[in-house]
């Protein structure tokens, strides 16, 4: 996992000396770097998880300890009302975000696409929303 | 209590954690609660946008407090999450449905009541379970042998509701 950080970081600079050499997009070792990096963020999340799980229970996991005498004092209804609970919002979720997905991807660029509306440089997490309601910002604009 | 060790200074971080998510995410969840109140359109989208950019540094304040009591104070964070578990669990799914609604709200026009819904919802949960949490740690939490004792339904007794401002 901090390897990977690493190694992510390391691309960040590397996509910056590319910017500020002017050459951010025809430097093609850069391009299949960012295209195998691409999955990095999943890896080091699933890694990080596993070395939480080993290295907060080593005595259960490495057979020193039995699982009943290392669990948490937690009623069986309690964990598996929250289990369900867990499981049907992130099918929620992830479903929805899935559509959300599939939906923009089954879009065709077309032809005579008009220009993005040009916005401020703004935080990330702030969404004008393309074509759904950029009213506020157009206007916002003008006056800004 | 003349010296001042590491115990207390993480005490104090931990402190100043959960003091600083209490004032900022205070701030978004009660936007969150408000918007349901708010005029749909124009005022909403403003509302979101207000906050989007600085909620989840908001809410990190929190994962610093549960860390910390984890990494610090792990046998106080054995006892209080076990005693405050369903709580504890409601408040991370109502932050759920509100954190993907600041994005998922803009991607269909006819969902976007759904999520603005799941918004204000999840928003008005996670303060509500903030505040039963709180009741049952005042009313204290029964421990015997350094573990919880107690059953996972013991913060809805009545005392917990003292700490409700109404």
């Amino acid at each position: 996992m901090v390897g990977l950080a690493l190694a992510m970081l390391g691309l960040g600079l590397w996509s910056l000396l590319a910017r500020l050499r002017g050459k951010l997009f025809d430097w093609d070792w850069l391009h299949r770097a960012a295209v195998l990096m691409g999955p990095a963020g999943f890896v080091a999340v699933i890694a990080g998880w596993v070395t939480t799980e080993v290295g907060r229970q080593p005595f259960t996991i490495y057979g020193l300890m039995r699982t009943a005498d290392s669990h948490s004092p937690l009623a069986a209804p309690a964990v598996a009302a929250s289990l369900v609970a867990f499981i049907l919002v992130y099918f929620a979720v992830f479903g929805a975000g899935t559509y959300y997905l599939l939906r923009l991807m089954s879009k065709p660029p077309e032809p005579e696409e008009k220009e993005p509306v040009r916005v401020p440089p703004r935080a990330t997490g702030v969404t004008p929303a393309a074509g759904v309601t950029s009213t506020s910002w157009r206007r916002s604009e003008r006056h800004g | 209590m003349g010296s001042l060790d590491l115990t207390l200074i993480w005490a104090g971080i931990i402190g100043f954690a959960v003091m600083a998510y209490v004032v900022l995410d205070g701030f978004d969840l009660g936007i969150g609660i408000l918007f349901a109140t708010l005029a749909v359109g124009d005022e909403r989208d403003r509302a979101m946008n207000s906050i989007a950019p600085v909620w989840d540094g908001n809410e990190t304040w929190l994962v610093m407090g549960g860390g910390g009591l984890l990494a610090v104070f792990p046998l106080a964070y054995a006892i209080i999450l076990p005693a405050t578990y369903p709580l504890i669990i409601a408040m991370l799914l109502g932050l759920i449905f509100r954190g993907v609604a600041f994005e998922f709200r803009w991607r269909h026009p006819r969902h976007r009541p759904l999520w603005d819904f799941a918004f204000s919802l999840g928003s008005l949960v996670a303060a509500f379970t903030q505040g039963v949490t709180l009741g049952a740690i005042l009313q204290g939490i029964r421990v015997e042998n350094n573990a919880y004792a107690g059953g996972w339904l013991d913060w809805l007794s009545p005392a917990c509701w003292q700490a409700w401002p109404w």
